[in-house]
């Protein structure tokens, strides 16, 4: 009878030789997408018809941290933080920053941070248990005064008109907490942490709401076109209707492999359970 | 005793030395005799090698050194011996020598037979370039790579199927740096990049020899070809010599100049002189016991670079071009004057602005070797080789040691920031220990070694890679202000006069700026600056680094002679190597600032450096990685020369590398690397003067620690931007002070992202996919030889060979993420198969140097055809083996395959020389060569969105017009006068390129500097009306398709030389 020297039995003897050698290749470092994610909000509690309970969906961006301590002075790739933020609440955030007069600091507030509990993933997951709340509280917005409309002086030469502009009524003050916790990242050197999923408790203005939280990354817009003719030249006019082939385009930035879809009310390429989410 | 001596040979040696192998038969019955003593005498082997027959008549004798040995056979039943003398082993090669006798008393009949030429029992492809070879004809130009020093691996171009190529030279269709290097036994492949590390001299050289491909077992880790180097060795008698060359650059050709976009400061390189001088000498310490042999070399490149000013020459009138590309396009007054050719802006001299630098670099060569017996039957060689390399310093240029050229082709910035000091060292120890049992059936050969190199590339001023004084503190800054900022459609340069003033001895106002009215704009004036800068470079040098690399190798190899059905040599062997690569790496002052387009900002370009949490940033002055890897091997084979007619070798190699990242965990598995090998020789003459062959062969790929530096260990980056109003790093308070002030940095994220101020750049080590197999390649070769006159042999092979498996880096996510693996397989599996094919027919005729002549000439009729060139890209110049741009980006896969750049279907390669023997121990030495090829393929390249100029292919790879043939005489005309017995001198000449030919060998394959994206199976006919990634027009480059470099021009090397 022939044997064959198995590819395991070639490898586990050249490992014995080497000591310290093997033949898997290396895990890869746990860290997130260096880049926004569509974040499909699921309402786990509270009251769907709240403020705080009707987010459904919302663009977050995640950037990893390696800490000091490698050799030499580099990173050490095996203790990381991570940091999330809003772009609901950076909306909120910008309001304030851009009143007059401005609210200055809030921004330096909207980063949710934690630590990944390994350096490498566990069964292809990476782990932040619980992450440092963000506390956002607004201020009350005074009402912003009319400014009375700019005459042209005709004894001018210059155009000095400049139409008035309104009041801008004032906004109570408001506050905005986020408390994300068992964020699981796919860390795969197929999928470097461009799915995963969390559980987020949301406060708005006292208003409480749980959500389990699916995002992918990068956030790809799925709304069809169609096509008008228009002054003698065809052009895309957005439909408001959902189209697939968006989500499956394998130019759009999306890993192909991943099985996204095309949600009809958000308009954005989703996937709205635990990753990790890939076609059949 | 009578002798009949049939001459055939078998597989082969090792790495130099050779073997002499065969049959004492009896004449009349045909069976082998027991019990003969085969005595091989010579000057390169101390005393004398025996070994008595064994019961089948077979004897052995291995460890020979190439050249000339003398063969004794004696037996009581068959009388006293005779010597046969003469006989010219070559490196490597086993060579068979059956010998037939008669018993003592009947009738004598004996044989002349010339030593063999036709290596019947191997089927490995390439070329032995001995000294004679590399001395009488003029194979390599002085200039370029290991020109000035003549080192092996430039002579190896000679070899049918090799060819120069950015980095060293090519073989059948692969890379330079697939390549493996040996200095004797001792690899010294760069353990970073898998270049030459060891460019030693062919002056200390007994032999270079090339195997392009169908070799043994034996032999492994290389998807290219084995190039050895094989040094000299002392003997019992004392040679040596004194040699110097000069070739002086005021003797060059007349130079043809491409035309290129007129610059402000236009830049000539002219070779001022090169050359080389030094002495070896070899002989005993204790007669037949201790041998030696050391030489020194020192060979110097210098060149001139001279600058001048120029100003652009503007309309003074309004007009329309009349003819050429730009025909029927508007100018007007103020409008820089274009060439209605290509389309560059014309300029002028400005009379008193030359000024001159020098660009100059050194190397010095010294070489030891002892050769010791401590007993019969062992030797002892104990290898030695320090090479230190110096360039630039002081206030000249450096040398670009790769490509032998000047660092800088422009000096468009200060000189500070434009040069830098090189030192590249390397030095090798290695010593070999070869026994042999004393029956001579069993023989061991052991060899360790170490081979070393030191590269850094310094500020000009010396000082170290991430010091805080001199100019390591000094950052380097970009300045390239181009935007429109009047509206006239050209762009708004900084004058040149913001960073140099005027020579002194130009006319005044010469590059005082134009005025005038705007012409797409009648309301405003514009300014168009004469003396403009496109670009300009200050402070610093930006990017240093000094290297340390070390390889570490231990081999042995165990020879057994066998019987069975046929004589077989069975070897087995294993080995153990360790690469070291210390990578200290910076940006002088820490950054490298480039301005923004528009001239308001100023950003880090390139930073080392990592974010701990939002916007808390930790600047790295410089990034060390001391990486490495380890790879054992072993091997099995068997020469079985079948009922002594046939030969079949067959083995297979096994191979196992991990490479290790900075972090020192494992950053790459490549296990299971089995390369079978299997070859038939049949020799139909039976007398040794023919062969047809057959081989199959695997070969796997080592791959270079840079990988391992790079995407192994990570490259953590991040970069801020500055305004430039409040930001002048190119003062050193600045640069430590306001620069590195928030409130003077711009905001670049906003609510939405972690940072505000700071981006991350290289987000840390990129992965593997799980299912990563190694880069191998597999090849077929046939053919035969014939030995159609003494000494001379007539062949033909064809070669095909293709890649397997590529390990590449990947992004399916246009360029957001990256890994590495085998693009079609595993999770690259929706990227197309890497490949690359390779077919080639040769035909040659080579004849050694004897009876006063040689030739070796060659024509290869060849088709290179895939999707990747191989470990560097040609089309850009990216070495970086194994996670080049090949692959990267999906959107830029199309059209990647065609014709690669080494598709030169016809070479043809004539070497030949000759020596004329005068009365009065003179003679006259003519050599030369003639090269004929056909020219390679160009493209249709546009610009990435991400990646930049020339990465995308628009049409197919190859739908260029193909480069013209180029052809090329050089020659050697030399003098020797014999002085006193053995002393002779010779004084030469070698003249490259005689006629001057100044054929075009590269020409602009920049379609369009516009993003565009390629056309999928794209004609000719498809770029009318092409569009950019944004719908809009291209812009053409006019010079598209025209020459951009041409033939070296004709150069003179004289040489003289004094050997005993």
């Amino acid at each position: 009878m022939h044997r064959t020297i198995a590819p395991a039995t070639l490898c586990a003897l050249a490992g014995l030789a080497l000591m310290a050698s093997a033949c898997q290749q290396p895990l890869v470092n746990c860290t997130s997408a260096h880049s926004p994610y569509l974040a499909y909000m699921k309402l786990k509690k509270g009251d769907a018809e709240s403020p705080c309970g009707s987010i459904g969906v919302d663009i977050i961006t995640l950037n990893t941290y390696f800490q000091e301590g490698g050799l030499n002075g580099t990173p050490d790739y095996d203790h990381a933080k991570v940091a999330i933020t809003s772009t609901n609440l950076a909306g909120y955030i910008d309001q304030a920053e851009g009143w007059t007069p401005p609210v200055e600091g809030l921004g330096d507030k909207r980063n949710a941070i934690g630590d990944f509990s390994t350096g490498k993933p566990v069964d292809e997951f990476c782990v932040v248990d619980k992450l440092a709340p963000v506390v956002v509280d607004v201020p009350e917005l005074p009402t912003i005064p009319e400014v009375p409309e700019v005459p042209d002086d005709p004894e001018t030469p210059e155009d000095e008109h400049e139409d008035a502009i309104p009041e801008v009524p004032g906004i109570p003050a408001q506050s905005f907490r986020y408390d994300w916790s068992k964020l699981k990242i796919l860390v795969t050197a197929d999928a470097q942490g461009t799915q995963l999923s969390a559980h987020l408790k949301y406060t708005e203005n006292g208003c409480v709401a749980e959500y389990d939280v699916f995002a992918v990354s990068p956030p790809v817009e799925c709304e069809g076109e169609d096509k008008v003719e228009m002054d003698g030249e065809t052009v895309l006019v957005p439909n408001g209707k959902p189209d697939q082939t968006k989500c499956d385009d394998e130019s759009n930035g999306l890993n192909p492999s991943f099985a996204t879809k095309c949600d009809a009310d958000l308009l954005y390429c989703v996937i709205t359970t635990t990753p990790p989410v890939y076609r059949e | 005793m009578a002798a009949q001596m049939a001459i055939v040979s078998t597989a082969e040696a090792g790495p130099t030395d050779s073997v002499l192998v065969g049959v004492i038969r009896d004449a009349r019955s045909g069976e082998g005799v027991e019990g003969a003593v085969v005595i091989v005498t010579g000057e390169k082997i101390q005393g004398e090698r025996t070994m008595s027959t064994d019961t089948s008549g077979l004897y052995r004798i291995p460890n020979l050194p190439p050249g000339v040995y003398d063969i004794t056979v004696l037996h009581k039943d068959y009388g006293e011996g005779r010597r046969r003398k003469g006989l010219q082993l070559r490196s490597g090669v086993t060579i068979r020598v059956d010998i037939s006798m008669i018993p003592a008393g009947t009738d004598r009949r004996e044989i002349e037979v010339a030593a063999p030429t036709v290596d019947v029992g191997s089927s490995s492809t390439g070329l032995n370039i001995d000294k004679e070879m590399s001395r009488r004809v003029p194979i390599a130009l002085p200039t370029g790579k290991g020109g000035a020093n003549r080192s092996f691996e430039s002579v190896a171009e000679a070899t049918p199927t090799a060819a120069n190529d950015t980095y060293g030279t090519s073989v059948a269709g692969t890379t330079s740096p697939e390549n493996k290097y040996y200095v004797d036994g001792l690899s010294v492949n760069d353990p970073g990049f898998g270049l030459n590390g060891t460019g030693l001299s062919v002056e200390f050289l007994e032999e270079v020899r090339v195997e392009a491909g169908g070799y043994m077992p034996e032999f492994g880790r290389s998807t290219g070809g084995i190039v050895t180097g094989v040094t000299k060795r002392g003997s019992n008698e004392f040679h040596g010599g004194i040699w110097a060359t000069y070739t002086p650059g005021q003797l060059q050709g007349q130079i043809k100049v491409p035309q290129r976009e007129g610059q402000t400061i236009q830049t000539e390189r002219n070779l001022n002189w090169l050359g080389d001088t030094g002495f070896d000498l070899g002989g005993r310490l204790i007669k037949d016991k201790l041998w030696f042999y050391g030489g020194v070399s020192i060979s110097h490149t210098d060149y001139k670079l001279t600058g001048s000013w120029n100003r652009r020459i503007l309309w003074t009138k309004d007009g329309t071009y009349g003819d050429g590309p730009l025909k029927g396009e508007d100018y007007y007054a103020g409008d820089p004057r274009r060439d209605p050719v290509t389309g560059y802006q014309v300029t002028e001299r400005i009379a008193g602005t030359t000024f001159t630098r020098r660009a100059q670099g050194t190397t010095v060569q010294a070489l030891g070797k002892l050769t010791y017996a401590p007993a019969k039957r062992h030797t002892l060689d104990l290898l030695g080789i320090y090479a230190p390399q110096f360039s630039g310093g002081g206030d000249t240029f450096g040398m670009d040691q790769r490509r032998g050229l000047p660092e800088v082709s422009s000096m468009t910035g200060d000189f500070n920031s434009l040069a830098h000091k090189y030192k590249d060292n390397s030095a090798d120890v290695m010593l070999t220990w070869k026994a042999l049992s004393a029956d001579g059936k069993w023989d061991v050969d052991t060899t360790v070694g170490w081979h070393h190199q030191l590269n850094q590339r310094l500020p000009v001023d010396g000082t170290a890679v991430g010091a805080n004084n001199g100019l390591a503190a000094a950052p380097g800054v970009i300045y390239r202000r181009n935007v429109d900022a009047d509206g006239d459609g050209f762009p708004d340069y900084h004058p040149m006069t913001d960073f140099v003033k005027v020579p002194s001895g130009a006319p005044g106002g010469y590059c005082d700026a134009y005025t005038g009215p705007n012409p797409l704009d009648p309301t405003s004036d514009r300014t168009v600056e004469r003396c403009p800068a496109q670009t300009w470079t200050s402070g610093g040098p930006g990017f240093v680094y000094s290297r340390s690399l070390d390889r570490l190798q231990a081999r042995t190899v165990v020879t057994r002679l066998a019987q069975a059905a046929g004589h077989h040599t069975i070897k087995f062997g294993a080995d153990f190597e360790y690469m070291g690569y210390s990578s200290n790496r910076g940006y002088t002052g820490g950054t490298l600032y480039r301005e923004s387009t528009s001239g308001t900002s100023m950003s880090d370009y390139r930073q080392y450096g990592f974010l701990t949490s939002p916007d808390h940033a930790n600047i790295l002055p410089n990034l060390r990685w001391d990486v490495y890897s380890t790879t054992i091997g072993g091997f099995v084979q068997d020469s079985w020369a079948i009922m002594d007619k046939v030969t079949l070798n067959a083995g297979a190699r096994y191979d196992a590398q991990h490479l290790f990242g900075g972090d020192k965990q494992l950053a790459m598995a490549l296990p299971n690397q089995i390369s079978p090998r299997v070859g038939l020789i049949w020799d139909p003459t039976q007398s040794g003067k023919a062969k047809i062959f057959a081989n199959y062969a695997r070969f796997y790929q080592s791959v270079p620690l840079n990988l391992a530096d790079r995407a192994g260990s990570g490259e953590p980056s991040i970069v801020s931007s500055h305004v430039a109003a409040d930001c002048d790093p190119t003062d050193l308070n600045q640069h430590t002070g306001a620069c590195q002030d928030d409130a003077n940095r711009r905001v670049l994220g906003d609510n939405t992202t972690p940072d505000s101020y700071w981006i991350l750049l290289g987000a840390g080590k990129t992965p593997i996919d799980p299912k990563l197999k190694p880069q191998s390649s597999d090849e077929v070769v046939v053919g035969g030889d014939y030995e159609i006159f003494p000494n001379g042999r007539l062949g033909l092979n064809y070669t095909h060979r293709w890649l397997n498996r590529v390990i590449e880096d990947m992004s399916r996510d246009e360029a957001t993420t990256y890994f590495i693996g085998n693009p079609g397989y595993g999770i690259a599996k929706d990227f197309p198969k890497a490949n690359r094919v390779y077919d080639a027919l040769v035909v040659f005729l080579d004849k050694r140097f004897a009876d006063h002549w040689l030739i070796s000439t060659s024509y290869t009729l060849s088709f290179l055809r895939g999707n990747i060139a191989g470990l560097f890209r040609p089309e850009t110049g990216q070495l970086d083996p194994n996670i080049n741009s090949d692959f990267d980006l999906i959107s830029l896969l199309e059209n990647k395959q065609g014709y690669l750049p080494g598709d030169t279907r016809h070479v043809l390669k004539v070497f030949s020389a000759g020596e004329i023997v005068l009365p009065g121990r003179q003679a006259i030495n003519l050599g030369g060569g003639v090269r004929a090829s056909s020219g390679g393929p160009t493209n249709y390249l546009g610009s990435h969105a991400l990646y930049g100029a020339d990465e995308a292919f628009i049409l197919p790879r190859g739908s260029g017009e193909r480069l013209p043939w180029t052809f090329r005489i050089d020659t050697n005309i030399g003098y020797t006068k014999e002085l006193a017995r053995g002393m002779r001198l010779t004084a030469s000449v070698d003249i490259f390129n005689i006629a001057n030919f100044q054929q075009v060998i590269a020409v602009d394959q920049t379609y369009t500097l516009s993003d565009v994206n390629p056309i999928k199976d794209g004609t000719v006919s498809d770029l009318q009306g092409l569009k950019d990634v944004d719908g809009a027009d291209i812009v053409k480059n006019p010079n598209f398709g025209k020459p951009i470099a041409y033939q070296s021009p004709r150069m003179f090397r004289f040489g003289l030389r004094l050997s005993f």
